[in-house]
């Protein structure tokens, strides 16, 4: 089961940001598109053979 | 998100292919032929090879469970040009395609081969894959955020998504995992926008996120998740067979979900081993387990096996709530007869890690529940 919000904020840049982003590289990230989600682990292991936590194969896969 | 797969499976568990475009069968089915589809890359920008499909099912069939017993049946497994590989079996084995199509771990990814060429009991060092997002390494703080960034030259199949095969289009640029280890704590994140998708909310929640405007509750996967218990026979107490009949005189399946869920929309009565609401579901041989508790029947067991109770303990570490109201649940209606620490709250892995150990107890499996206060 998930929940999520329905219209990310991060998806609604006020259009000042493109210029900010001229100068200022963070706000180049905050231009994109980007999508905040908290998985029912933090990853620790990247080798999706090595371990059979599901949070690596979640990231692998 | 990092990594791709030869098949996957859609909504309905069906195998469909990914990276592979066509294959054929030898009509003694003991040959099979593959062909990988156009477009194929890793992040590093070099082409994904038949050679690297080899290398990874290779690496792959040492370790998992469901690849080992395909590695068994498999007589070779070559590749025969740059975008061609044919793996011949001993015997026919049905479940080849299948097996590749898995989604639960550890699911046959393709490394490149370099990679895939480490020994499988060693981690590999570099995250280098052919799927749509790309691991960033120097972003990743290990307890705190993995961040993944969109791979542009990935191409999507062609076909819609279902489940977690078809077309794999991409619609943002980066995706962070956050780690917020505390339930409340990412509920609030997610209700205050920090976030834009929880993935296991607490039961307990449920009400509150359903009345938050904005925010939309999805059940996935769609049959629901299934708890087992499983019962070490090899160790105590459960190698005496009189503590396992005592077992499922104790035990209901019922005081199980009310515990985990209160809710009782969330709730499903399931007795059978590959789960309900699938193709294989079966209740067959689970009479046993249908009946009410026999808590007499339960505790004679329990006296007649000359079972001893046991004093140690796992300190409990963060796990999916699940397990602790599974365990919570297991253990109160066990200890009390003398099955005491009979239900430990563990996960797939650290089931493996107590049976390594040479430790006894029942096992509660994987789920997405909550309570604080078990009725069992």
């Amino acid at each position: 089961m998930f929940a999520l919000r329905e219209r990310s904020r991060s998806w609604l840049v006020p259009a000042v940001l493109a210029v900010a982003a001229l100068f200022d590289p963070s706000a180049a990230v905050a231009q994109q598109k980007v999508l905040r989600v908290a998985m029912h682990a933090d990853v620790r292991t990247l080798d999706p053979f090595w371990t059979t936590q599901t949070i690596a194969s979640i990231q692998a896969g | 998100m990092v990594y791709d797969t030869l098949f996957s499976s859609d909504h309905e568990q069906n195998p469909k292919p990914q990276m592979v475009d066509t294959w054929t069968v030898s009509p003694d089915r003991l040959v099979y032929t593959f062909k990988l589809r156009d477009g194929l890359k890793f992040h590093d920008g070099t082409p994904v090879t038949s050679k690297d499909v080899v290398a990874s099912m290779n690496r792959w069939g040492k370790r998992d469970g469901a690849g080992k017993q395909l590695m068994g049946y498999t007589k070779s497994l070559v590749a025969k040009d740059g975008k061609t590989f044919e793996w011949t079996l001993t015997e026919p084995y049905g479940l080849l395609i299948d097996t590749l199509a898995k989604t639960g771990t550890s699911i046959p990814f393709v490394m490149r081969e370099k990679e895939a060429m480490v020994d499988p009991f060693q981690q590999i060092q570099e995250v280098v894959g052919s799927g749509p997002f790309q691991f960033s390494r120097e972003e990743w703080v290990p307890g705190s955020k993995t961040v993944y960034l969109k791979f542009k030259d990935y191409v999507p199949r062609k076909e819609p998504a279902s489940g977690h095969a078809g077309g794999k289009v991409v619609k943002v640029d980066r995706v962070e995992f956050i780690w917020l280890s505390d339930p409340q704590t990412a509920q609030s994140a997610l209700v205050t926008g920090e976030i834009d998708y929880l993935e296991n909310p607490a039961i307990d929640f449920l009400p509150m996120l359903r009345a938050t405007p904005g925010i939309k509750i999805e059940e996935h996967p769609a049959m629901g998740t299934m708890g087992f218990i499983q019962m070490n026979h090899l160790h105590p107490p459960f190698n005496n067979v009189k503590a396992r009949q005592a077992l499922l005189y104790l035990l209901n399946n019922a005081d199980y979900v009310n515990t985990i869920s209160p809710d009782k929309s969330l709730q499903t009565l399931c007795f059978s081993y590959f789960g309900c609401g699938v193709a294989m579901e079966t209740d067959a041989g689970s009479e046993p387990y249908k009946g009410a508790k026999d808590i007499a029947k339960g505790t004679a067991a329990v006296q007649g096996g000359g079972l001893q109770r046991r004093a140690d303990h796992d300190p409990a570490g963060h796990r999916p709530s699940i397990h602790h109201a599974g365990g919570t649940c297991t253990d109160a209606a066990a200890a009390p007869r003398g099955l005491s620490e009979a239900g430990r709250a563990i996960d797939g892995l650290g089931y493996r890690r107590f049976a390594a150990r040479g430790e006894g107890a029942a096992g509660q499996g994987a789920g997405t529940f909550s309570s604080p206060a078990p009725p069992c």
